[in-house]
C-alpha cells in the first residue's frame, strides 16, 4: 500500500454527505430525522465498541454504562434551571442554575466518563476474558442502580424529561464522523497493532515490550469517551433519560451490530449499523400493525446466532474500504471503472 | 502381518508442516522406536495415529482398516491406546478413578476389576496409593499411573510417547521392563523416545526421525552401529 | 419477637436463599468444567421450569406431576440450547460462545414474553394452607425449610453420581484434562450432553424454589439469578462443582447479611452489591475460596 491519501475522494464524499445532511435535516419530516440521527449515534456506539472488543479483543458488557452517564450530565446541565430547582433537589445550588447548550454539556459529560473509566478500568481492565465481561456488567448494573436510587440528582426510575432538543443532524454526523476518524487514525497508528497484539495473545505481546496495561487502559477510555458523547446526544435528541434506557437491550443491539458488522473493521461497524437500523425501525412499525411485540428482539438474535455460526468474522471480518476496493468493486458490478494493473 | 501401516503421513500446523511425508510400519508383537531430536515430529506421528490430529494426506492403517480421519473414541474402540508426553493423567481424579478411565469403554465389570489387579502387579508402588489423588502423585508414580491406564483398555497395540522422560534410571529401568514383559504377553508397541540407548535396547526396529521425515530406519542392531545414530544419539 | 427467634428466622432465610443460589450455580459451573462455557441464559431454563411447572398444574396435572414435568422440560430445553447454539461452536473463542449465551437470553426471554406475555404471574404451586411452623415463637416458614432439604437431597444424589458412577467420573475427567479424556475413549458427546441436561434440570429445580420464595414469576426472571450464580462460582471456586455449592451458600448469607444492616431507603441497591462482591473478589482472591493458584484447565 503506497499509503497516498485520496484526498479527493474523501472531500467529494464528505461533501456529498454535507448535501445530504442538509437537505434531509431540513426537509424531511421528524420521524425520518430521529431515525436519522439515531443511526448516526448507534454508529458512535459501534464503532466505539469496536475499538474496544473487536480491535482490542476487550468483551465489555458494561460501556452502555458510559452512556448513561453522558446522558445524565447532559440532562443535567441542558434542563431549565426551574425544572432542575423543582425535580433535582439533590443537586447543590450551582449545579442547579447551571443551564448549558449541547457542546458543552457533551465535552463534561465527556470528560466525566473519561475520569469514571481510567478509575474502573485500572481495577477492571487487569482480569481475564469472561471475568471482565462479567465485571463491566457489574458496572452496568450498577450505574443502572444508582440512577434509579440517587433520587435527588437523577429523579430515579421516573427519569428527567422535557430535555432541550439539541441534537440535530449536523451534530450527530459530526460526531460520527469525528469517532470514525479518531479510532481510524488509533487502529492505523503503532497504538492500533499493539491493540491486536493484546487481542490475538496477551502475554506474548507483553513479551515483547507492548504495555498491555497501558493499551487497555487507552482502548477502554476513549471507547468511555465517545459512548458518553453519543450518550448526550441521545438525551437531547429523545428528550428523556431514565435508568431502563441504558441497559442490556442496548447493550445486546450495539453488540450484534458490532459482531455482524465484523469485530476488527470499522467499515463494518457503519454498515452494519445502517443497515440494523433501518431494519429496526422496519420490523418495529410492522410490529404495531400486528400488534405481536419482541419480534425485532428474536430476528436480531437469530441472525447474530446464525453470523457467528456460518460466518464469525462477520460480514466485512477485518477488512475496510479503501479506493483500491472501491474501483474493484464499481468495476466488478457496476461494469466499469480503469483496468488496474 | 503389519499391524500398522502408516503411508506419506504430512501434517501442518497452520503453515509450518511438522511431517513431511513420514512411511513406516509396525508388525504383530514387536517393540517398533522412533527416536530424534526435539521437534522431530515423534509426537505429531503419534497424536495422529491416535486421531487428535488430522493429517493434511497421507494414510494410517491399522488391521488393513484406514483410520486416517477417524475421531480418538472410534481409534481406542479399535484397540490402540496411547499414552501421552507429559503423561496427563486426571490430577483430580484418584488413581483408582484414572484407572476406570482407561477401561471407560469396556463393558466387562468383572474384567475391569480384574485388569485393575492386573495392572498393580506390573507396577506395585501405586498399590496403596488407589485413593490418592493424581495430582500429588510423585513423577514416576504418575508415568506408571499413565501407562497403567492406557493398559486398561488392553489394547493390542500401544503408543508410548517418551515414557522416560524426567524420571530417574531406575524407574526408567523399571518402565523398560514392563514394556519388555507387554511384548513378549503379545502387545505390540509403538515406543517414542528421546532416550534412544534404552529404546534401541528393547525394541526389535526403529526409526530415526528428523525435523518431519524419516532419515533412517532398520533393525535396532543396525541403527544402534550406525554412525549417524551413535554420533548424534548415543553419545559416540 | 425476641433476638434469638430473630436470628433463627434470619438463618434459615439465608439457608434457602443460598440453596437456590447453589442449584442454579451447580449447573453454571457444571457446564462450564466440562464444556468450557459460560451459558448466561442458564438463568431462563430456570423461568422455563418455573413456567412449565406453572402451565401443567394450571392445566390440571397433579402437582408432583406438574413439578417434573417442568423440570425436565428445563432439562429438554437445556439440550435444545446445547445441540443448536453450542455446539455448531464448540472450539471457538470463550468470547463467542459467551456472546452468543446473550443473544440465546433474548431468544428464550422474548420467546417467553410472546408466548405468556410480559406480566408477571403468581405461582402458589408450594402455597401451604400456613405458611409456617410455630416453634415457641419462632416462625419458620415452611416453604424455606422445603427448598433447604429438598437442595440437600439433590445434591447427595449429585455426590453419588459424580463419585460412584462412570458417567459422573467421566465427567470429571473432562473437565480435567480434555486431551486425555479423549485419548482414554470417552465419548465427548455423551459426556458434555449429560452435563449440559444435568446442570439444565438443577436449573429447572432452582426455578420452581424462586418462585415459590417469590411468590410470583415473569419472563425475565431468570436474569438476575444467573449473574449472581456467576458470582457465587467466582466465590467458591469457579469451576468445581464443591466450589458452586459453596460459593451459592455463601453469597445467599452475604445477601441477607447486607440486607440486614443496610438502611432501608437504600434497599434497592442490593442488587448493586453483589457485583461490587464480585470485583472484590476478583481482585483479591480470583481462584475463589476452593481454588488453588495456579489451577489452570488443561485443553
Amino acid at each position: 500500500m503506497t499509503g497516498k491519501k485520496p484526498f479527493g475522494l474523501i472531500i467529494l464524499s464528505l461533501a456529498v454527505l454535507g448535501i445530504i445532511v442538509f437537505f434531509v435535516n431540513t426537509f424531511a419530516n421528524s420521524y425520518i430525522k430521529r431515525v436519522a440521527n439515531l443511526m448516526m449515534i448507534y454508529i458512535i456506539l459501534a464503532v466505539s465498541l469496536n475499538l474496544l472488543t473487536g480491535f482490542t479483543g476487550i468483551v465489555s458488557l458494561g460501556q452502555i454504562g458510559f452512556m448513561s452517564i453522558g446522558a445524565y450530565t447532559s440532562a443535567i446541565l441542558t434542563l431549565s434551571p426551574r425544572l432542575k430547582h423543582r425535580w433535582l433537589i439533590g443537586l447543590p445550588e450551582w449545579l442547579q442554575s447551571v443551564h448549558m447548550h449541547l457542546f458543552p454539556a457533551m465535552l463534561i459529560g465527556g470528560i466525566l466518563s473519561v475520569i469514571i473509566a481510567l478509575g474502573v478500568g485500572y481495577v477492571i481492565l487487569r482480569l481475564r476474558g469472561v471475568y471482565i465481561a462479567v465485571a463491566t456488567l457489574g458496572f452496568l448494573v450498577i450505574v443502572k442502580v444508582m440512577a434509579e436510587n440517587w433520587i435527588g440528582v437523577t429523579r430515579g426510575g421516573r427519569g428527567i424529561s422535557t430535555l432541550p432538543g439539541y441534537t440535530n443532524l449536523w451534530w450527530t454526523t459530526g460526531a460520527a464522523l469525528i469517532t470514525i476518524y479518531v479510532v481510524w487514525r488509533l487502529v492505523k497508528s503503532p497504538y492500533g497493532r499493539k491493540m491486536t497484539a493484546i487481542r490475538e495473545h496477551d502475554l506474548a505481546a507483553q513479551s515483547v515490550g507492548v504495555h498491555a496495561p497501558k493499551i487497555r487502559l487507552l482502548s477502554f477510555t476513549v471507547s468511555a469517551f465517545f459512548t458518553s458523547i453519543a450518550g448526550s446526544l441521545w438525551a437531547n435528541l429523545i428528550g428523556v433519560v431514565s435508568p431502563g434506557s441504558f441497559y442490556l437491550w442496548l447493550t445486546l443491539l450495539i453488540i450484534i451490530m458490532m459482531v455482524v458488522g465484523g469485530m476488527g473493521s470499522i467499515t463494518g461497524s457503519v454498515v452494519s449499523t445502517i443497515g440494523f437500523t433501518i431494519l429496526l425501525e422496519w420490523l418495529r412499525n410492522f410490529e404495531s400493525r400486528v400488534a405481536v411485540y419482541g419480534i425485532h428482539y428474536i430476528l436480531f438474535a437469530l441472525i447474530f446466532m446464525l453470523i457467528i455460526i456460518f460466518r464469525p468474522q462477520g460480514l466485512f471480518g477485518t477488512r475496510e474500504i479503501s479506493r483500491e476496493k472501491l474501483s474493484e468493486f464499481m468495476r466488478r458490478f457496476l461494469g466499469r471503472g480503469k483496468i488496474r494493473t | 502381518m503389519r499391524v500398522l501401516q502408516v503411508k506419506d503421513l504430512e501434517v501442518y500446523y497452520g503453515h509450518i508442516q511438522a511431517l513431511k511425508g513420514v512411511t513406516f510400519h509396525i508388525k504383530k508383537g514387536e517393540i517398533v522406536s522412533v527416536i530424534g531430536s526435539n521437534g522431530a515430529g515423534k509426537s505429531t506421528t503419534l497424536m495422529s495415529i491416535a486421531g487428535l490430529i488430522r493429517p493434511s494426506s497421507g494414510s494410517i492403517a491399522y488391521l488393513e482398516k484406514d483410520l486416517t480421519t477417524l475421531d480418538p473414541y472410534t481409534i481406542v474402540r479399535s484397540g490402540i491406546s496411547m499414552c501421552p508426553e507429559g503423561r496427563r493423567i486426571f490430577s483430580n481424579l484418584t488413581v483408582r478413578e484414572n484407572l476406570i478411565m482407561g477401561a471407560v469403554q469396556r463393558k466387562d465389570k468383572k474384567g475391569v476389576l480384574k485388569d485393575i489387579d492386573w495392572v498393580l502387579s506390573l507396577f506395585p508402588a501405586l498399590k496403596d496409593r488407589l485413593g490418592q489423588i493424581g495430582g500429588t502423585l510423585s513423577g514416576g508414580e504418575q508415568q506408571m499411573l499413565a501407562i497403567s491406564r492406557a493398559l486398561m483398555n488392553r489394547p493390542p497395540l500401544l503408543l508410548l510417547d517418551e515414557p522416560s522422560l524426567g524420571l530417574a534410571p531406575f524407574l526408567v529401568k523399571k518402565i523398560f521392563e514392563v514394556i519388555v514383559n507387554l511384548k513378549n504377553s503379545g502387545t505390540t508397541i509403538l515406543l517414542v523416545e528421546q532416550n534412544a540407548k534404552q529404546a534401541l535396547d528393547i525394541a526389535d526396529r526403529g526409526y530415526v526421525m528428523e525435523t518431519g521425515y524419516i532419515s533412517l530406519e532398520g533393525t535396532s542392531d543396525y541403527l544402534k552401529h550406525h554412525k549417524k545414530v551413535q554420533a548424534a544419539y548415543l553419545g559416540g | 419477637m425476641s433476638y434469638a427467634s430473630y436470628l433463627i428466622q434470619q438463618f434459615v432465610n439465608a439457608l434457602s436463599l443460598g440453596s437456590i443460589y447453589a442449584l442454579v450455580t451447580i449447573g453454571l459451573a457444571m457446564v462450564f468444567s466440562v464444556l468450557r462455557l459460560i451459558n448466561f441464559a442458564h438463568g431462563d431454563l430456570m423461568m422455563v421450569g418455573a413456567y412449565g411447572i406453572l402451565m401443567l398444574w394450571k392445566a390440571g396435572a397433579p402437582f408432583w406431576l406438574a413439578i417434573v414435568g417442568g423440570v425436565v422440560a428445563s432439562g429438554i430445553m437445556g439440550l435444545i440450547m446445547e445441540r443448536f447454539a453450542y455446539r455448531p461452536l464448540r472450539g471457538a473463542a470463550d468470547m463467542t460462545t459467551l456472546l452468543t449465551s446473550f443473544a440465546v437470553v433474548v431468544l428464550l426471554e422474548n420467546g417467553a414474553i410472546l408466548v405468556f406475555g410480559p406480566n408477571t404471574r403468581p405461582f402458589s404451586i408450594l402455597r401451604f394452607s400456613v405458611p409456617t411452623y410455630n416453634l415457641s415463637g419462632t416462625l419458620i416458614s415452611k416453604i424455606d425449610l422445603v427448598t433447604v432439604i429438598l437442595t440437600l437431597c439433590t445434591l447427595l444424589i449429585l455426590a453419588l453420581f459424580i463419585k460412584r458412577t462412570k458417567l459422573g467420573i467421566s465427567m470429571r475427567a473432562v473437565a480435567d484434562d480434555l486431551t486425555a479424556s479423549r485419548l482414554v475413549g470417552i465419548k465427548l458427546n455423551r459426556v458434555m450432553v449429560t452435563a449440559f441436561f444435568i446442570g439444565s434440570l438443577f436449573a429447572g429445580v432452582a426455578g420452581l424454589f424462586w418462585g415459590a420464595r417469590a411468590g410470583k414469576i415473569d419472563p425475565l426472571m431468570g436474569f438476575i439469578p444467573v449473574v449472581k450464580a456467576f458470582v457465587a462460582a467466582v466465590i467458591g471456586g469457579f469451576g468445581s462443582i464443591a466450589g458452586a455449592v459453596l460459593g451459592g451458600y455463601v453469597l445467599g448469607f452475604a445477601e441477607v447479611l447486607f440486607a440486614g444492616f443496610l438502611p432501608p431507603n437504600y434497599s434497592g441497591y442490593r442488587d448493586a452489591f453483589v457485583f461490587v462482591l464480585l470485583i472484590l473478589i476478583l481482585l483479591v482472591r480470583p481462584q475463589g475460596i476452593l481454588g488453588s493458584r495456579t489451577r489452570e484447565r488443561r485443553i
